[in-house]
């Protein structure tokens, strides 16, 4: 007979088996004496575990924390409003999502267009925009925060994949002063 | 969070020190039980539960509602009981413990002395298990076992995936059953 595994011994004993699992692992008990010892054994341990009693604290504990702590406070400082993007545009099931969707193409496109005029391969750099597109979109579906660091960091990290697969782009500074040094 | 609550919440939001007073009266103690859980010193915990008021003090505006104000307070007292853990080194942390009694349950009211000498040595043991844990995995465990959080809270406060504190809560079980099985067998 396969005993149980200790993790999902483990598993079971904090009551964090999935229902087949645990039902599984029922069934298997009832049969098993070494498999009930070893649970036996882990809730005992557990038990020991969760003896250290913590030291009381009187009613009057909440005062006391906020004499100490209130002269440590620091002045208020207004908290600096997040960049939200509006619940109108935000909304996955009304005109947000078709507005995103017009957004991400044309993203899309202008990046295309840009990008092209420095590259013969378009292709390769619509494929390195279409997970970042896909992030917001997914973003949006699920009701997550899209921040001003994620669009500036998006075409930080395309410029980063552009100069280091494809070298620099002709006006770069460096490339020109490698020209520089070839003609001397 | 309740209506109560959220009013208190806004009031100290626009820097109403009173309201934040009254966050700070009602979550003390729960604050307290869980720093003293993590670093299992009273002078430990004190330190923890300033630390989350002035956290949370500070970081009020960034709070959105979407847990229990308790939650929050629990979620920043166990990272400022883990930076602390990681900033000492385990052994000090076991003599601090050693040096300062904690309180065991003892199953009679007025244990005798082998009793009391069992529960001394017993505390010994725990505090030498729980020494061994890192602070995730103590954490992991401490929260999962002794505060009763799910594990979608756990991986929020830890910033870890569901299985990667699976794991941690597993490796702490695992080694504290290394060091008190033998104990338990022979109290059984």
């Amino acid at each position: 007979m396969t005993h149980i595994a200790e993790e999902r011994l483990v598993a079971y004993a904090l009551d964090d088996a999935a229902p087949e699992d645990r039902a599984a692992i029922e069934a298997h008990l009832r049969q098993c004496v070494a498999c009930r010892d070893a649970r036996d054994e882990l809730h005992r341990v557990l038990a020991a575990a969760a003896s250290i009693e913590v030291p009381a604290r009187g009613s009057d504990y909440g005062a006391q924390v906020w004499a100490r702590l209130a002269p440590h406070l620091p002045a208020w400082r207004h908290p600096r409003r997040r960049f939200e993007v509006p619940r109108w545009l935000a909304n996955p099931a009304g005109a947000g999502s078709l507005i995103w969707a017009a957004a991400a193409v044309l993203l899309i496109a202008v990046s295309a267009f840009v990008i092209g005029r420095w590259s013969a391969s378009v292709t390769s750099y619509v494929m390195l925009l279409i997970p970042l597109v896909t992030v917001v979109l997914g973003a949006q579906l699920d009701n997550e925060v899209v921040t001003p660091a994620y669009f500036i960091g998006g075409p930080l990290v395309l410029a980063g994949v552009y100069l280091g697969a494809f070298g620099m782009p002709r006006w770069s500074p460096v490339r020109m002063r490698g020209r520089e040094s070839e003609t001397a | 969070v309740t209506e109560d609550e959220a009013a208190i919440l806004a009031s100290a939001r626009a820097g109403d020190r009173e309201a934040f007073r009254t966050i700070v009266e009602r979550h003390s103690q729960g604050v307290f039980r869980v720093a003293f859980r993590l670093t299992r010193t009273e002078q430990d915990a004190e330190d923890v539960v300033q630390e989350t008021f002035l956290k949370a003090y500070t970081e009020l505006g960034r709070f959105e509602g979407r847990a229990a104000l308790g939650t929050w307070l629990h979620r920043i007292a166990a990272n400022c009981a883990i930076d602390l853990m990681r900033r000492r080194s385990l052994k000090r942390v076991h003599d601090a413990a050693e040096a300062e009694p904690i309180v065991m349950r003892l199953p009679t009211p007025t244990p005798g002395p082998d009793r009391q000498t069992e529960g001394r040595e017993m505390r010994h043991h725990i505090d030498a298990a729980l020494a061994d844990l890192t602070p995730l995995e103590r954490a992991a465990f401490t929260l999962r076992h002794l505060e009763e959080r799910t594990i979608d809270e756990i991986c929020a406060t830890l910033g870890q995936t569901p299985t990667a504190t699976r794991h941690s809560i597993f490796r702490a079980v695992a080694k504290m059953r290394r060091v008190l099985a033998p104990l338990v067998r022979v109290h059984s």
